[in-house]
């Protein structure tokens, strides 16, 4: 029995949200002390299949631990690495929390030269997801579209796989600084608010979706920039296939053209 | 205005049709180059990057609401939809329309900015007036902060084009085609010296702007961006050396940021085109492009691409490995030793994996995985690498048999590119077992059908 405990593992199961993964982190770390952080695992809620030998723990979650963690990436690692891995924690992956854990093994051993240690699997693992939500903000960026509403403000629909709303409000808020506008996430049933000339915030509350009232122009620019969309292509050269590669088919489901 | 005039009867739906159908033939859409945050009080801001917006049915990217000012034309080029001697349906916009146009897409996120060209209305400099009373209108009156692109159009006063450019991100003059013979037989209203002319004033001017810039942090930026051109490809029998040659040429001694190749569209019928049986030679724009790539970005010359003895591209190979093919005394390279510029010129590692791998070999020797998951392409690299000492497989490093495996391997994109037509004609030496690439002569025949 004494050798079977040895090869025990440990999962530690943690909310789906930032806090939470890093308090798991804090966790974990503490248990694997003495222990090495090879048996050590941590899941996210509601992805648990129960294995044999495993001890399973519930992390709550610590604003304090997390700080923690957080500081001593940025403090003893380096901010370029805390970035990477606060992306990484916005995947839709189920892995992530995993991930990190053991890409920050690896980073507190070796220093922010981590970052260039690809051929290491849990590094690239990390590498993969931020690439992934990068690219994903990057879509979004290009593919959200606003409509005008009659109060003069803009709302716009996403419906991304990773968590990427706060990675896009910045930009909109550089480049309309003086309007009012929503970006709204279906999937997650949240929302980055921004008043004309102000900060911008994230809310749950959806009290404004029972009233979006379109501005009456609106229909009138959409046709329009269908008309410009349609006549821009050279009928020479079409080429749905290149359209597709460059433009999939699950990004265009809020956009205007291809309505 | 007489002109503007007449048309304002016309609903603003079907000029934003005549006016972008007459545009959507120069290539340039981009809306890269510059850096800028945005200001209270103004709306857009612009990303270095360039940012695309949508994707048009013939695969192009959408980043800029491409228009003319109007499509009325005194000049008479022969490959141009919109020449003088053309019946086709005329309008112009009136510089509110355009205004309104540009901010109301915006808003909406359609666009990064605005692309504005023009017929030439009465003169060059009459016309030239007429795009600046626009964008100043934008940049002043609608308080428009985003990517402003803007034609310089050849024989317009050296005046109107310098403050325009105070306003304008990106300038440009098609330079239409590669040599002083072709533009005298096709565009008879354009000289070399009226489109080089301007052209050497813009760099100048952009480069006098930098030294100032220097001293006065707050001078207004002339052409931040940078100024483009675009060559027509295909229209006339210029070969590609000739291309790459003026191309490069342009980049080193009138400091463009773009070259743009546009496949030649037979949109006029006239003796002094050539023909395009099977529509425009995108195969071909797309190895001109590539080759523009491995100028700016990977340290080739002109020269070493291409030469009188072998003025064309081969259309089924990328210049990159069709240029290591030729020079396999060079290869195979050791992944884990060479330097970075050696590394670039190995077909299947780009300049984002050849970064990579420099980084990542300092912690641990790399194998194929490792590759692989760095983003190089394996398929192609594989012929040109070792790791380790070992190369991936056994194969003979000779010419012939390297060739048709990398063109095995890319047909599938290549139909992808050319939409179909352009490469199943090429295609057939696959069915007579040509072994060795073709030359450009041979594959011309073919494509023109006289096999």
């Amino acid at each position: 029995m004494e050798v079977m405990n040895d090869n025990n593992k440990v999962v530690f199961v943690c909310e789906n949200e930032f806090v939470a993964i890093m308090t798991a982190i804090y966790d974990a770390w503490d248990w694997s002390i003495g222990k090495g952080h090879d048996k050590v695992h941590i899941e996210l809620e509601g992805e648990r299949n129960y294995q044999l030998f495993t001890e399973y723990i519930e992390v709550k979650p610590n604003e304090e631990k997390c700080r923690k963690v957080v500081r001593s990436i940025r403090n003893k690692i380096s901010e370029e690495v805390f970035g990477e891995v606060f992306l990484a924690s916005l995947s839709e992956k189920k892995d992530k929390a995993d991930a990190i854990y053991h890409f920050l093994v690896v980073a507190f051993k070796i220093g922010s030269r981590v970052l260039d240690s690809l051929g290491n699997p849990c590094v690239m693992r990390v590498f993969e997801l931020v690439r992934y939500v990068k690219h994903e903000a990057g879509y979004s960026r290009e593919f959200l579209r606003f409509s005008k509403l009659s109060a003069g403000g803009l709302f716009a629909k996403i419906k991304p796989k990773n968590d990427i709303i706060t990675l896009i409000a910045p930009h909109f808020a550089d480049r309309l600084p003086e309007e009012n506008w929503i970006i709204y996430d279906e999937g997650r049933k949240i929302a980055v608010v921004h008043p004309r000339g102000s900060e911008w915030f994230i809310t749950n509350d959806k009290v404004f979706l029972d009233n979006i009232v379109f501005a009456e122009d609106e229909l009138e620019y959409q046709e329009l920039w269908k008309v410009f969309f349609k006549t821009i292509a050279i009928k020479e050269r079409i080429n749905y296939k290149l359209q597709r590669q460059v433009m999939p088919l699950r990004y265009r489901e809020n956009v205007v053209e291809f309505k | 205005m007489q002109e503007v005039i007449m048309s304002t009867d016309m609903t603003i739906q079907r000029k934003l049709e005549i006016l972008t159908d007459a545009a959507k033939y120069d290539v340039a859409c981009t809306s890269s180059g510059v850096d800028r945050k945005g200001k209270r009080g103004m709306i857009g801001n612009a990303a270095a990057c360039g940012i695309c917006h949508s994707f048009a049915a013939d695969g192009r990217c959408i980043s800029l609401l491409k228009i003319l000012f109007t499509n009325e034309c005194i000049f008479d080029c022969k490959y141009c939809i919109n020449r003088s001697s053309n019946d086709v349906p005329r309008a112009s916009f009136t510089p509110d329309e355009v205004c309104r146009l540009t901010i109301e897409f915006y808003k909406r996120n359609y666009i990064e900015g605005l692309f504005l060209s023009s017929g030439i209305l009465k003169s060059p400099s009459f016309t030239m007036e007429l795009i600046y009373e626009t964008i100043r209108k934008l940049r002043e009156e609608y308080h428009f902060n985003g990517y402003i692109h803007v034609k310089a159009i050849p024989g317009a006063d050296k005046d109107i084009i310098e403050k325009t450019g105070f306003l304008a991100d990106r300038m440009s003059i098609n330079l239409e085609l590669p040599t002083a013979e072709g533009l005298k037989n096709l565009a008879p209203h354009k000289t070399r010296k009226t489109i080089l002319t301007p052209m050497r004033q813009i760099q100048t001017g952009i480069t006098a702007n930098k030294n100032e810039l220097m001293l006065y942090r707050h001078a207004p930026q002339f052409v931040p961006a940078g100024q483009s051109t675009q060559m027509i490809v295909g229209a006339t029998p210029e070969n590609d050396f000739q291309l790459i040659s003026v191309a490069e040429a342009l980049y080193n001694n009138y400091s463009l940021k773009r070259v743009f190749y546009s496949a030649f569209v037979a949109v006029n019928k006239d003796k002094m085109l050539l023909d395009t049986p099977n529509g425009p030679m995108l195969l071909r724009e797309h190895r001109l492009y590539q080759a523009d790539w491995l100028l700016r970005f990977y340290g080739f010359n002109a020269s070493e691409l291409l030469n009188e003895q072998r003025p064309n591209f081969n259309v089924l190979l990328d210049p990159k490995a069709d240029w290591a093919v030729r020079h396999l005394e060079y290869f195979p390279v050791e992944v884990n030793k060479a330097d970075y510029n050696t590394l670039l010129r190995v077909p299947g590692i780009g300049v984002r994996s050849a970064r990579r791998i420099i980084a990542a070999r300092r912690s641990m020797q790399l194998g194929f995985d490792e590759l692989k998951r760095l983003g190089v392409v394996l398929k192609r690299a594989a012929y040109f690498i070792t790791c380790k000492g070992k190369m991936m497989y056994p194969i003979r490093i000779e010419e012939n048999s390297i060739t048709n495996h990398l063109i095995y391997d890319d047909r599938k994109k290549l139909l992808d590119i050319s939409g179909g037509n352009e490469f199943r004609q090429m295609s057939l030496f696959e069915d007579y077992n040509v072994n060795v690439p073709p030359t450009i002569e041979e594959k011309k025949s073919i494509v023109f059908g006289e096999m």
